[in-house]
């Protein structure tokens, strides 16, 4: 077949950006989805039904619908309800934590339940509050448990992270998407993204197995 | 696994992707032919689903074109990709042509022929009554949403320029047109017929219609098919005698709401 | 040695202590008292309650009725209904003042992974304590030579033999200087080698006088240690005494029975 190198040369510089723009968002994505994840998860363990309530309510949404969606709702309601007018950047990052968070917040428990019960004992026998036991015994050994999920979950969230082409974020995707329409194309715009996303995912990867090494 | 190996296992997964592409099918059945025609019904009122069935202005006049040549023929909604795919490198997929509202232009030309012209795409602005748009270039510096790979884009994409952060392009109109309803743009272009009914059905937006002959140069629906078709040479006649023949009117008028002007479809290359 | 008087505040203090897991009662009303500087060990068939007891003194459990109190402060329970006492409702906070002054050693250890031996000891005393980490390290260097591992400062738990960790553990509470160090089954995680130094560390502790609750299946301790033996089951004191009337002559049957199956 042929490839026709010279169409993604010239939409080289507008995926470069569209690249950029990837990471961005997903890099503040998965800050974002860490922290409000971590709440949402100890929400969800509270023995206080008004907390884990909600929580479990929050996390069965946003697991249980599809992101397409969650990418329109928040696009054309949530976004215009606060800013008076959508924007996709903001409404990409708020949708992909929003998502995100859902999952990280189920790391976070299975993490934290996994650790055993006499550890968390142990350090309240010493006098340490429930805070002080998380930070300094729970969590430190948890997050070790963790990490192999966190990186499953940014790298689904990396290549989620395409679908926002549907609210014109101009991201990867979405040049490769004008890329198509433009010279009526299939092959060249797709598998020009998969590489894109193939070599952020990789990177992605390696760091984690590096910080998994420090810890 | 050294680090040499897992490169090379990189590209052994790219060019295996690749290898992929190449395939399809290729059935030919002997006897009269029937002629296979891809669309992507979700372009109303050019081509869309009624419940199950494909209805539209582009599959009532191919029935009078396919009449007129004498050939039989199905038409298949198979999604955009599924339609390209087919016909890129010459043919020999599954489809014989494609009939999709598909704008003639010379980046297309490179790899697909076209038959002759058989619509004329005006464009036109939407956008609020009183933002002081009077033309397309008044839209450079303002944000505007259009769907994308249409001729609105490739217009906008050349008055805009393309990497502009300002041209939303998204996957519909609907999705356009909710974007201006959310003031995430100030405008929107589309088809004259989209933006029209638009206008008609949401008074209460107060949004207008705004036509701008100099700057939306009209653009050229064909019926797409693969390098060096054997069906060009059927089909172009049979199109120019529907168009000058009542029945392409008689479609127009069903689907488009008004009467349509053939002239530049009849004037000579 | 302080001397035992009739208005002497007992270290531990258990009214009608009631506990239940789902529909099955572990504690059925238990009273018990513990006097500073008083070894008293807790023995009985397995699932008599006695580790439940022994984790009501610390509030890792907490009754459903009756009250606990720790040096007169109480720790659980509604100290209103107690009579004639400063009685503090203990809360949040108060808790784990109150826990900090009270030293548990467990079955399986619990030593902290991620830590090392000397990570482990000095925890509490820097977070809890407020003690400077110099202050908190040397503490904890003077403690494993107590327990004899000055060597085993920089080892992470997973490095070390059984024995070895429930001597960290021991030191571990000991850096808190507790009023009171509850024991739970220490040494039946062990193998039978390393039993006997875990015993004496314990021993020397209870030399110095230190308030000592134990559960424990070794009947020897308790004879040589304790001051006091108390026999449970099914949720019940059934009987208590010196381990020279508790050991050789039992009241109840209950009691004759049990030690004719463990001695």
């Amino acid at each position: 077949m042929d490839f026709r190198f010279e169409i993604v040369w010239r939409y080289a510089p507008l995926l470069a950006r569209g690249m950029l723009l990837t990471v961005w968002m997903s890099a503040v994505s998965i800050v974002i989805g860490l922290i409000l994840g971590l709440a949402v998860g100890f929400g969800k363990m509270s023995h206080r039904p008004y907390f884990s309530w909600p929580m479990n309510g929050y996390i069965h949404f946003f697991r249980g619908t599809p992101l397409y969606v969650q990418i329109l709702i928040v696009h054309f309601g949530l976004v215009p309800l606060v800013l008076g007018r959508t924007d996709a950047v903001v409404a990409a990052i708020t949708a992909l934590s929003l998502n995100s968070a859902a999952y990280t917040a189920e790391i976070y428990r299975a993490g934290i339940q996994s650790i055993d019960r006499g550890q968390r004992e142990a350090a309240l026998s010493l006098g340490l509050t429930p805070w002080q036991t998380m930070r300094h015994v729970i969590l430190p050994q948890a997050v070790k448990r963790m990490i192999p999920a966190f990186g499953n979950e940014f790298i689904v969230l990396i290549k989620d992270s395409s679908l926002v082409a549907l609210i014109a974020a101009p991201e990867i995707m979405y040049w490769s998407n004008a890329m198509r329409g433009q010279y009526m194309r299939v092959w060249e715009p797709y598998l020009t993204a998969a590489l894109l996303y193939l070599v952020l995912t990789y990177v992605l990867n390696k760091l984690l197995v590096y910080v998994e090494r420090r810890l | 696994m050294g680090k040499r190996n897992r490169w090379l296992m990189l590209a052994a997964a790219v060019l295996l992707l690749a290898a992929v592409v190449g395939c399809g099918s290729n059935d030919k059945n002997g006897g009269e032919k029937t002629y296979k025609i891809a669309t992507d019904a979700s372009y109303a009122p050019m081509e869309m689903m009624d419940k199950d069935q494909i209805v539209g202005f582009d599959i009532d006049f191919l029935a009078a074109v396919m009449k007129e040549a004498g050939l039989s023929y199905k038409v298949v909604n198979v999604g955009w990709d599924a339609l390209m795919n087919s016909l890129l490198n010459g043919g020999g997929g599954e489809y014989d042509a494609a009939i999709s509202a598909v704008s003639i232009t010379s980046d297309r030309e490179q790899s697909y022929d076209f038959t002759v012209p058989y619509f004329e795409s005006t464009n036109m602005i939407l956008t609020k009554e009183g933002s002081g748009i009077k033309s397309a270039t008044d839209l450079v510096g303002k944000k505007v949403a259009v769907q994308g790979a249409t001729t609105a884009d490739t217009l906008m994409s050349g008055i805009m320029g393309q990497g502009s952060a300002d041209l939303k392009r998204f996957d519909s109109n609907a999705l356009a047109l909710l974007e201006l309803d959310n003031n995430g743009v100030d405008a929107v272009v589309a088809d004259i017929a989209v933006v029209g009914e638009y206008v008609r059905n949401n008074p209460d937006k107060h949004y207008e219609g705004i036509v701008d002959r100099t700057n939306f140069a009209s653009e050229f629906y064909g019926i797409l098919l693969p390098t060096d078709s054997e069906l060009k040479a059927k089909l172009d006649p049979a199109i120019k005698k529907v168009i000058e023949s009542g029945e392409y009117a008689a479609i127009y008028e069903k689907w488009l709401g008004k009467k349509p002007d053939t002239a530049p479809l009849l004037k000579p290359e | 040695m302080v001397p035992w008087t009739a208005g002497q505040t007992a270290m531990v203090e258990l009214n009608g202590v009631c506990k239940t897991f789902g529909k099955s009662m572990v504690l059925s009303g238990i009273t018990l008292r513990v006097m500073p500087r008083e070894v008293v060990v807790l023995i009985g068939p397995s699932g008599s309650g006695k580790s439940t007891l022994l984790r009501c003194m610390n509030a890792l459990e907490t009754p459903e009725q009756g009250e606990v109190y720790i040096d007169g402060v109480v720790l659980t329970g509604n100290g209103e209904k107690a009579t004639g006492r400063a009685a503090v409702a203990s809360p949040g906070a108060a808790l784990h003042r109150m826990r900090a002054e009270i030293g548990m050693v467990f079955q399986q250890f619990n030593l902290f992974p991620h830590m090392s031996v000397i990570e482990n000891i000095m925890l509490a005393p820097v977070r809890v304590r407020g003690l400077t980490r110099e202050q908190a390290r040397r503490k904890g260097v003077a403690l494993l030579g107590k327990v004899g591992l000055e060597d085993k400062s920089h080892a992470l738990p997973s490095s070390l033999s059984g024995g070895q960790m429930q001597r960290v553990a021991i030191a571990r509470a000991l850096a808190m200087e507790p009023k009171l160090m509850l024991f739970d089954e220490p040494t039946s995680a062990l193998d039978p080698e390393m039993v006997g130094e875990v015993l004496n560390v314990m021993n020397e502790l209870a030399e110095e006088g230190m308030t000592m609750v134990v559960v424990t299946h070794e009947i020897g301790f308790a004879r040589e240690v304790g001051d006091r033996i108390v026999f449970m089951e099914q949720g019940r004191i059934v009987e208590e005494g010196t381990p020279a009337q508790l050991l050789e002559a039992p009241r109840e049957e209950r009691t004759r029975s049990f030690l004719s199956k463990v001695l």
